[in-house]
């Protein structure tokens, strides 16, 4: 409670360099800006806040708006930074086997295109239209537009980080095999108008729902857009590799289509070779497009924002009509039987309401259940005679990628759009907590995994033919009581009830999801060789693996439950871990 | 009307082809009136402000707010408007000072403006001490004063506020009604939303109690007092929104815990 050392009249950021550097750039934006329609003024602070908010820890349990970022926060962007970086190495090497400048360039900005537009679909465009803090900013005099821009500008500082961090193998790497010296003009540019072009794209798709359906629907139906567009950039990726001739083109450099060169990502190519002194009209054509496009597209997304952007974050003041309280009845039905506690029913219809519910939960995990599918239905799709056999194993790998998201979904429950809705649980002591905690957990598996995987069976065996029932019975249930398995050996906190924390990533159950992605692999190697040796073999191992399974769901339990900070040391010495404690009637 | 007010006709709102929450609202707000705005849980109240504040934009009827239509220029709205929320988002992240210059200069109000109105009323509210404590550190009632000064920042022509005595302890409270009434006697139009019916009564010029989306009673508390044949307005209110005696609801809850 003590006042910081200083002026409080005139703070200092955390952040020495980024904070600055951010605040820079917009001040000599200032025009541009103007001209868009956004006050720069409202801008700078917006942007401002909501960097500096992400620079502070959040110090607060159940805090509510702007209440900062905690260590997992941090620990799960450096992770996604490493990634970008690590990524970054292959198109870097790739400058050596790719003579022609064109397509290397078109490689390295297709790869990072397709990168950024997966992690901005999965996490980042959540910042777009995160309505935690609306509350306070709704009702300031901030036009439509520039709260937009604000978002924009916010994700933007995110994509910018990911993408500098992947140019650096190929800006490196590519000055040994290509020129130079434009290797180290145009890697950085064209990375920037990458980072550009994607944000665009999605601003683009968000700004286009306000228009196009209003206020009131906006945050259901940019909801639904990010859970399709995902699907179909999880999917796509694995379409474009095998149905793009990329081979042909790295093979036929001079036979390729002329106006191949005025699409992105080609158009780089294009703008490449025009700095090379290679001046034909489809090239110089091409190369206004990269510097033009991300740039028009950007600048039309936050023309397009509406006025009542404020209002659509807010919900535009939607109310939703009645409806089934707690899903449908067979779910509920296949909840903890009589002899389980209250507190594990409550978990259970809890996570059965919430996880259809949550648009956090929704945007985090529905993208992934149906992306792992299509990513599925594209290696199907396979040409050739050898695309037969991989076709199969690919149908099963959907199977075992579903497997996956388990963990992911587990973690994701932790956060919600009222954590301070926490009071519910003060007065519950820490063991029945967790036994809340498991019922949630159970139906999570039941009411979003199992439904996915019998969806994704059904329609592989549709594709695929009734032999792939043997292949989803050994998967389903071998992946199944890995993913059980891994549960409970995960350390949660109260579900639904955290701040949303893009790129969420919790340490402490990190050797959990490596323990559990190399189970899978043992799983996929052991369901491969028994494809290999036969057929059916899957089919008869199928037994087998229902047994574990069957064991695995007979252990009592969920995962481990997080002591809150706030929370006594324990309340409930009498129930303990027993687990049976009932409020008496009386 | 006079510009500066809050000019309000056949305003109706509904919610995905629901029942109409609002159904033909009509208010005026003169600049200098303190307007209490009361009614039962679910009867239109927080929409009403949403609305009149530019957060809601598709309604029905003529609204007029500081003489510009929230569904046309909501942004205009809010420059002329401070609004006190019953239940305030604030970034518990930020320090005190922080959040009033963030919010000062969303208003377009000059920094050194906002430190010397926001000292000031920080150092009356008894807060000055707390300039730079987080915001998630503060107790209801100190939140409760801060939000009070970031809506007083710009200096608006119409204040709305919402119970904006919760949390207040008595002190705090005697001084914001007292700071409410000198705001409206130097011609601020306010529009006050409460549930705590003798504060309503001692403070507001003017009444409106809203029921089921439609204005059952408006005037000054006197001339609602001698329509409806005397009483506090606690009795009037009950009078005209509730749903039969106090009594045998009370059994039936008694009788749900015995059983």
């Amino acid at each position: 409670m003590r006042p910081r050392l200083g002026d409080p009249w005139h703070p200092r950021s955390r952040s020495a360099l980024l904070l600055p550097m951010v605040l820079g750039a917009v001040d000599r934006l200032e025009r541009p800006l103007r001209a868009l329609g956004v006050e720069p003024v409202a801008f700078r602070a917006l942007l401002g806040l909501r960097v500096e908010l992400d620079l502070r820890e959040s110090s607060f349990v159940g805090a509510g708006a702007g209440a900062g970022k905690g260590p997992s926060f941090h620990v799960g962007l450096a992770l996604i930074t490493t990634g970008f970086w690590l990524a970054g190495m292959m198109p870097g090497v790739a400058a050596f086997f790719v003579e022609d400048s064109f397509l290397w360039l078109a490689l390295v900005q297709g790869m990072l295109l397709g990168m950024l537009l997966m992690v901005l679909l999965a996490h980042f465009a959540t910042l777009l239209v995160d309505g935690t803090d609306v509350g306070v900013v709704g009702p300031l005099p901030v036009p439509g537009r520039t709260l937009f821009a604000a978002r924009l500008g916010h994700t933007f500082v995110y994509m910018a980080l990911l993408a500098g961090v992947y140019a650096v193998w190929p800006t490196f790497l590519g000055c040994f095999r290509h020129p130079p010296l434009r290797v180290l003009l145009l890697v950085p540019l064209c990375t920037a108008l990458t980072t550009l072009l994607a944000l665009a794209a999605v601003g683009l798709l968000y700004a286009g729902a306000l228009r196009a359906f209003g206020p009131r629907v906006f945050q259901r139906v940019v909801l639904w857009i990010q859970v399709v567009t995902a699907t179909l950039a999880f999917g796509g990726f694995q379409l474009a590799g095998r149905l793009l001739p990329a081979r042909a083109l790295l093979e036929a450099t001079g036979d390729r289509p002329a106006w191949l060169g005025l699409l992105p990502p080609f158009c780089f190519g294009s703008l490449f070779e025009v700095a090379g002194g290679r001046l034909d009209e489809l090239r110089w054509a091409g190369a206004l497009v990269a510097l033009l496009l991300p740039v028009a597209a950007l600048a039309v997304s936050v023309r397009l924002a509406s006025a009542h952007f404020a209002s659509a974050l807010a919900g535009g003041g939607a109310a939703r009509g009645p409806r089934a309280v707690w899903g449908p009845p067979w779910l509920a039905r296949l909840g903890p039987g009589r002899g389980a506690s209250p507190e594990e029913r409550a978990g259970y219809e809890l996570g059965l309401a919430l996880a259809r519910r949550e648009p956090m939960f929704v945007r985090a995990i529905y993208p992934q259940l149906f992306g792992f599918t299509a990513m599925g239905v594209a290696m199907t799709l396979m040409p050739g005679p050898a695309g037969e056999i991989l076709a199969d194993a690919g149908a099963a790998m959907a199977l075992y990628l579903l497997a996956v998201v388990g963990p992911g979904m587990l973690e994701m429950s932790q956060m919600g759009s009222n954590p301070e809705a926490r009071w519910v649980y003060h007065l519950v002591p820490h063991a029945r907590r967790e036994r809340v905690l498991a019922g949630c957990a159970r139906a999570l598996y039941l009411g979003t995994a199992v439904p996915a995987f019998l969806l994704t069976t059904l329609l592989f065996t549709c594709l695929r033919g009734p032999t792939f029932l043997g292949d989803a019975a050994f998967a389903g249930a071998a992946a199944g009581a890995i993913v059980l398995r891994a549960g409970r050996a995960m350390s949660l906190s109260l579900p639904f009830l955290g701040p949303f924390v893009p790129g969420h990533l919790n340490t402490r159950n990190l050797p959990v999801v490596f323990g559990l992605l190399g189970a899978l692999a043992a799983v996929v190697v052991v369901h491969v060789l028994l494809r290999l040796l036969h057929p059916v073999g899957p089919l008869l191992a199928a037994p087998l693996a229902l047994a574990w399974l069957a064991l695995e769901v007979r252990v009592p339990g969920g995962p481990r439950l997080v002591r809150e900070p706030d929370e006594p040391p324990e309340l409930d010495p009498g129930g303990g871990a027993q687990g049976r404690s009932r409020r008496p009637a009386t | 009307m006079d510009g500066a007010g809050i000019e309000v006709r056949g305003l109706r709102k509904r919610y995905a082809g629901g029942p109409w929450v609002l159904d033909g609202i009509d208010l005026s707000v003169a600049p200098g009136t303190i307007q209490g705005f009361i009614g039962p849980n679910g009867a239109g109240k927080s929409t009403t402000v949403k609305i009149l504040c530019g957060l809601i934009p598709d309604f029905e009827g003529e609204v007029r707010v500081a003489g510009c239509d929230p569904r046309v220029d909501p942004v205009e709205v809010k420059r002329h408007i401070g609004l006190v929320p019953e239940n305030a988002a604030l970034f518990d992240a930020l320090t005190v000072a922080e959040f009033l210059l963030f919010v000062g200069r969303l208003k377009e109000v000059d920094d050194d403006v906002i430190r010397r109105r926001g000292q000031t009323f920080l150092e009356v509210f008894e807060l000055a001490d707390r300039l730079g404590a987080r915001i998630g550190e503060l107790s209801k009632g100190m939140r409760q004063k801060v939000l009070l000064t970031s809506a007083l920042l710009h200096d608006p022509r119409i204040l709305f506020l919402d119970e904006p005595l919760s949390g207040l302890d008595v002190n705090a409270s005697i001084l914001i009604k007292d700071l409410v009434r000198r705001l409206a006697d130097e011609g601020r139009a306010v529009f006050y939303c409460s549930h705590v019916m003798d504060v309503v009564e001692r403070v507001c010029d003017r009444i409106a109690i809203v029921d089921d989306g439609k204005v059952a009673a408006e005037g000054t508390f006197d001339e609602i007092q001698a329509r409806r044949g005397g009483g506090s307005l606690e009795r009037i209110f009950a009078d005209l929104t509730s749903e039969g005696d106090v009594a045998p609801r009370v059994d039936r809850l008694i009788e749900a815990l015995d059983s």
